[in-house]
């Protein structure tokens, strides 16, 4: 008998759903097979088209994860942060919170409710919360905290007409085409193995996969070639490639002439960057260097795709305008296997919509910058009124112990909880949330530039409900019920109401529908944005896609010559019509804002005998164990439970440091402990932990390596390193750092 | 039931004679160029088995260790089972065939041990591993069936070939 492989249990089952998991940006199809409403088994849906039946570890981990007793499942309320949280009831819990905030809109200081937000909040969550903000009147809404350079005043907006947030050009379907990709500063197999998929099928249909980071992960395990380049230095690289593509005539001469403009001023730019500076300057090799330029110069169609959800925040406006050049010099836009694709896109910027009751914060708006919460807690926590926030943002602040210092200055913090995590506990007020298998709903954040359905498959636990029920419900005890009108008075919520209303209210998604997208209704992979007109929720009709079967519904190839952009006159939405290269400076890290504070580490740093942190701290994403709802989960035999810091075993060993010895890292902002970690993929002056690790977390209890970060610049980027220095614990700190600087300066 | 592991990159290449095999015994083929090490056959396993035979973890363990315990570091993450031959190991934890010592004596079958999934065999299905499998990884069939697995793998070397000019 011939076996199949077939997306089915054997255990006994009464009906299949299906759903879209909304675990990550990557939007799988999922099968959950039901047992009388109870769920027997989960698996991949075969007929999506984004996953094809595969799942990975976060969507298999949504299995065990309503059947967690760690979950918060009651509203909890307590006076300080130092008190026992009590249970309450779910009214009760929104009529104390909406006293507190209507007595903000009473003495007129509306702005001093801060509501939080960042990318890999669900639409449920930044749709009412960005709506509450406004109708409130606050001018400190969600938006206020996204990366800036993906914003409306990024550079990407600047070169393309489009903000980085939004621009995705060529969907996963049609990255087999490419010839060439590049992964720039992103770890796909660890935190988007589904949108890995397309990557290593175009691999290995005979594409080039290159990668840009600055440690060796499994995907630059894959890779044809992979540069492991010095934390922070990444942009410089991109512009010895420049340098090099142009040096050997390896332009799109026809393309930079009909699309661009401003390369001869980006020649110039550029001149300085010659290969041997460069390869000096990013620790890698010059041959290596000139052998990434000539793979790119000779492949026709280059992808380029930057940053990921986890990465994104720590891009800078040089690092997304030299990907953006280096396709648009290879002439790799609007045409099959090209693109700059920044995944994590979503057709909503919140940026727009119904007028507020007070009617100021509209034009208050432009005046507010994009700006991090630790720069607010540290400058002027009295500012904060009340906070509310969701998932687990406290770990991932930088200048950790100050920042979190200002938290306990704060009269009132709501906390939208899933799991006991470090936020929940920096919390007055807990509300228990749904897990996205417990309620209906749009997922609008994709790596493939599609909107989707996510359907309710089993009851929530407790009194838990969706987010956008909770700002409902806090909208009619602040009697702005009229503009939550979706939700009666009683609590009952017609998801779909709600979601064809926000679809509707947006140009980019205004033929869109819940019906249209519910995945039982439809063709399982929702539609491709922007979708302004009735025939663009069909099929697209083109020769070049591979597998009519697994297609999805929408326009894959964005920028089409002869074509113009939804809803403009022009092939690009620039002013000028053409791409703008001018984007990029000549600088290696432009700091103009604050000369003083270069994001740059100088080359001859460890020539200074003094030197206090001689070490660069990064962090990123761990395979090991998934963070779901700001919780790290773990259902795997794992045995690197006890090791976290990862250290390369050469620098270990100067240090006296062996597998599972305590190590401290520490510089002026903090002192973090964790179990060492020998790693051949890290350099000898590099230290990785991972990120959003906090002290209540079940298996890496230890402080967020963020916190030895410095603050941010407001509009520009988080830090992507912080300069540190480690030891042994229990050894003598200055003695280990001599020792540390001796082997250093022998590299 | 064979366990074969291929990659174009391996160092000492045996090519496969399916005719000197029986044309009818099970192979599970493990793509080592496209797994990415997430984890999730470890995780399918559990969910398969855990349950319902109620023991703590999977038969698909993807840590292989470093011989010398005292340097315990993870060389890689591939998915790994137990291959039920004559020489019992330590390599696939308590889930190993044999439950004896490396020495032979007293050795006596592990009946938990990785079976395919023999009762979704039974049901006309591949393995939960293989059907679960993030990058498509894991293939699964008699060796007659993996032949036609195995010529794709082959063809798809061409994506080495230099492109010039």
């Amino acid at each position: 008998m011939t076996l199949r492989k077939k997306q089915e249990p054997i255990r006994k089952y009464r009906s299949i759903r299906r759903t879209t998991c909304c675990n990550c940006p990557a939007g799988c199809g999922l099968k959950v097979f039901l047992n009388n409403s109870t769920m027997v088994d989960i698996y991949g849906d075969e007929e999506h088209p984004v996953n094809k039946g595969a799942c990975c570890p976060k969507g298999l981990l949504s299995y065990f994860h309503l059947k967690n007793p760690k979950r918060i499942v009651t509203p909890q309320i307590r006076e300080t942060l130092n008190d026992p949280f009590k249970n309450v009831s779910w009214d009760e819990a929104v009529a104390f919170t909406a006293r507190k905030i209507q007595a903000l809109a009473e003495q007129g200081e509306e702005d001093a409710l801060f509501i939080h937000g960042d990318e890999c909040a669900p639409f449920a969550y930044s749709s009412g919360a960005s709506l509450f903000a406004r109708t409130f009147g606050t001018a400190n809404g969600p938006e206020c905290f996204l990366p800036h350079p993906f914003g409306n005043e990024g550079a990407i907006r600047k070169m393309f007409g489009v903000s980085g947030g939004q621009l995705l050009m060529n969907s996963p379907r049609d990255w087999g085409h490419s010839r060439c990709i590049l992964l720039y500063e992103c770890d796909l197999a660890a935190s988007d193995p589904i949108t890995f998929g397309p990557i290593i099928d175009a691999r290995d249909r005979g594409a080039r996969l290159l990668t840009i980071g600055s440690k060796r992960t499994v995907t630059s395990s894959k890779a044809t070639l992979g540069l492991r380049v010095k934390p922070g230095s990444q942009s410089t690289i991109l512009k010895g490639i420049i340098h090099l593509l142009i040096e050997k005539g390896f332009v799109d001469q026809d393309f930079v002439k009909e699309s661009t403009t401003g390369y001869d001023a980006l020649k110039s730019k550029i001149r300085s960057f010659t290969p041997d500076a460069v390869a000096k300057s990013c620790w890698v090799k010059q041959e290596d260097l000139e052998r990434m330029a000539d793979l790119i110069g000779r492949a026709r169609t280059l992808q380029v795709i930057a940053g990921n959800w986890s990465t994104r925040s720590r891009l800078s406006d040089e690092d997304l305008s030299a990907c953006g050049a280096l396709v648009c010099l290879r002439g790799s836009v609007g045409i099959p296997g090209g693109g700059l694709n920044l995944l994590n896109v979503s057709p909503f910027s919140f940026e727009v919509g119904p007028a507020d009751r007070s009617g100021r914060s509209a034009d208050k708006k432009d005046s507010v910058p994009n700006r991090f919460l630790e720069n607010i807690l540290i400058d002027d926590p009295d500012s904060i009124g009340a906070l509310i926030w969701h998932g687990n943002p406290s770990p991932k602040m930088a200048l950790g112990k100050r920042a979190k210092a200002g938290l306990k200055e704060i009269p009132l913090i709501v906390h939208l909880s899933s799991y006991p995590n470090e936020t929940y506990h920096y919390s007055h007020i807990s509300f228990p949330m749904s897990s996205w298998l417990e309620y209906s709903g749009l997922v609008s954040r994709n790596n493939g530039r599609a909107i989707q359905w996510h359907n309710r498959i089993v009851d929530p636990p407790g009194e838990c409900k969706s987010p956008l029920h909770f700002w409902s419900d806090l909208a009619h005890a602040c009697n702005m019920g009229e503009h939550f009108f979706w939700a009666a008075k009683t609590g009952n919520m017609d998801e779909r109401l709600a979601a064809d209303h926000f679809l509707k209210e947006n140009p980019l998604t205004r033929s869109a529908s819940s019906d249209k997208l519910d995945p039982e209704k439809n063709p399982p992979g929702g539609l491709l944005w922007p979708c302004t007109e009735e025939g663009d929720v069909e099929f697209e009709e083109s020769r070049f896609l591979i597998g009519r079967q697994g297609n999805v519904r929408g326009k894959n190839i964005l920028f089409e010559r002869h074509t113009h952009f939804p809803l403009t006159e022009k092939r690009f939405p620039t002013r000028s019509g053409k791409i703008s290269l001018l984007e990029i400076s000549g600088q290696e890290r432009p700091s103009e804002k604050n000369p003083e504070h270069q994001n740059l580490i100088p080359d001859s740093y460890l020539s200074d005998r003094d030197i206090r942190f001689p070490l660069i701290l990064i962090t990123g994403v761990l395979v090991d164990y998934v963070e779901e709802f700001g919780y790290f989960v773990s259902d795997r035999d794992t045995w690197t439970a006890d090791m976290t810091a990862q250290i390369n075993p050469r620098t270990a060993k100067v240090l006296g440091i062996e597998n599972r010895d305590t190590m401290v890292v520490e510089n002026d902002q903090g002192v973090i402990s964790a179990p060492a970690w020998l790693h051949e993929g890290l350099d000898p002056r590099v230290i990785w932990l991972p990120e959003g690790v906090d002290p209540f977390q079940p298996h890496l209890g230890s402080d967020s390596p963020l916190s030895l970060f410095e603050a941010p610049e407001i509009c520009s980027e988080k830090r992507s390193f912080s300069m540190v220095t480690a030891y042994k614990e229990g050894r003598n700190k200055v003695e280990s750092r001599q020792r540390l600087l001796n082997f250093l300066g022998t590299l | 039931m064979r366990l074969l592991f291929v990659s174009k990159n391996f160092e000492q290449r045996k090519p496969i004679h399916t005719e000197s095999h029986d044309p009818k015994e099970m192979v599970m083929v493990v793509d080592v160029d496209r797994c990415i090490s997430c984890g999730a056959c470890q995780l399918a396993c559990k969910i398969e088995h855990g349950e319902s035979v109620g023991i703590p973890g999977s038969f698909r363990p993807i840590e292989i260790k470093d011989e010398e315990k005292e340097k315990e570091s993870r060389i890689m993450y591939l998915p790994l089972a137990c291959r039920h031959c004559e020489s019992p190991c330590e390599y696939y934890g308590p889930y190993n065939f044999w439950t004896a010592c490396p020495e032979g004596k007293a050795r006596e079958k592990n009946f938990i041990s990785c079976d395919f999934c023999i009762e979704r065999a039974r049901a006309g299905m591949w393995p939960a591993c293989a059907t679960r499998c993030t990058m498509k990884t894991i293939y699964f069939g008699t060796f007659e069936e993996i032949g036609f697995t195995l010529g794709e793998k082959g063809l798809r070397e061409m994506g080495d070939v230099e492109i010039t000019g």
